[in-house]
């Protein structure tokens, strides 16, 4: 277990945990909520198409990268970690909330809305660890691959474009 | 003529100091784990991928503030002497510092994300510098050279310190995998590769 890990998921205050568990549960669609309130924001239609063509991508490679590794999650392998919620039955790395959530982010970057996405992002990252869901290296493959999702999504889009 | 050959070797040599620049990070990344084993032992890659996420956080930030064409004191005059004049400032080293936290979050040994390290940087960079006076051009890919595509493999073999005799696959593999158009970052692709080799064997 890391330092950062087990110091954030000792950690226990109540807004904190209201708000985590809140996310938790509904970040999905909060975050399409939100796409649907910003879209206006989105200079470049391109931007949009690639994110909903991530959106896909996510889901593939997140569930396949999980089942290979299956790794536990900190609040199941019975460690001095008890989660703030139930613990869930899906393997833990690498973290499918912090992944989605940073996907936001990359397709937002250079826009108006990229300060309350990567705020949203980073949090979503931190109460994964804080409620014992996810080990700190489980958040960083998360936000990587994130990244790498939307970055596919942007040059499969282009190739459709050309076409 | 001599006026046109003036104008190559200023690129190049623009080109030169941006690929030692991308040697010298990766093997600063390098530096940093050993230092880490050598204080925290079996700990140090977590300690390295704090350092990493915080400054891949940072990353974003500065590639957000860039694209919005805000000007940033000292950072600026860095990327003048780095980036290439018509790239997006800060889009290189941003998915260099993702390829090496990828590195970092999807491998355990130490040794594995040091090998990827200096494939990336040291393989990636004189594959470029190279590839750059090389003539001989792929035939399934005109962008790049034979020549690039040696050096690299040469010089990504370096990872032997690291990984004995399997540096030699993972250096061929990685060089074939950068030598094909594939439309992502090589920054990306080589420590994807590299991912999948250390998994696969």
């Amino acid at each position: 277990m890391d330092a950062v890990t087990e110091f954030v998921a000792g950690l226990n205050i109540q807004i904190v945990s209201d708000v985590s568990i809140a996310f938790h549960y509904y970040i999905y669609p909060l975050m399409l909520v939100l796409l649907v309130l910003t879209l206006p924001f989105f200079k470049e239609k391109k931007k949009f198409l690639a994110l909903v063509v991530s959106l896909f991508l996510i889901f593939i490679v997140f569930t396949s990268l999980k089942a290979y590794y299956h790794e536990a999650r900190p609040c199941a392998v019975g460690s001095e970690i008890s989660s703030k919620v139930p613990c869930p039955d899906e393997y833990s790395f690498p973290s499918g909330h912090t992944g989605f959530a940073f996907l936001f982010v990359a397709a937002t970057i250079g826009s108006a809305v990229f300060p309350a996405y990567f705020l949203i992002a980073v949090f979503t990252a931190f109460s994964r660890i804080y409620l014992g869901m996810h080990y700190f290296n489980d958040v960083a493959g998360g936000m990587v691959l994130g990244m790498l999702c939307y970055a596919i999504g942007e040059k499969i889009v282009d190739k459709l474009i050309k076409k | 003529m001599a006026r046109k050959q003036q104008f190559s070797l200023k690129k190049y040599l623009f080109e030169s100091r941006r690929q030692f620049a991308h040697m010298a990070f990766g093997l600063a990344v390098i530096a940093m784990l050993k230092a880490f084993e050598a204080l925290y032992f079996e700990n140090a890659r977590f300690y390295a991928t704090y350092v990493l996420t915080v400054a891949f956080m940072a990353g974003l930030i500065v590639l957000d503030l860039k694209i919005k064409n805000r000007k940033i004191p000292i950072l600026d005059e860095l990327l003048k002497l780095l980036e290439r004049p018509r790239a997006m400032p800060g889009h290189g080293a941003f998915w260099f510092g993702v390829g090496i936290l990828a590195l970092f979050a999807f491998l355990k040994s130490t040794n594995e994300i040091s090998a990827g390290i200096l494939v990336l940087a040291i393989g990636d960079g004189f594959s470029t510098l190279a590839g750059t006076l090389g003539s001989n051009k792929l035939f399934y890919n005109e962008k790049k050279t034979l020549e690039g595509t040696l050096a690299f493999f040469f010089s990504a073999c370096t990872a032997i310190f690291f990984m004995g005799w399997l540096a030699i696959p993972l250096a061929a593999l990685c060089a074939l995998v950068e030598s094909f158009n594939l439309h992502l970052d090589d920054n990306a692709l080589i420590p994807i590769t590299c991912i999948v080799f250390f998994n696969v064997f």
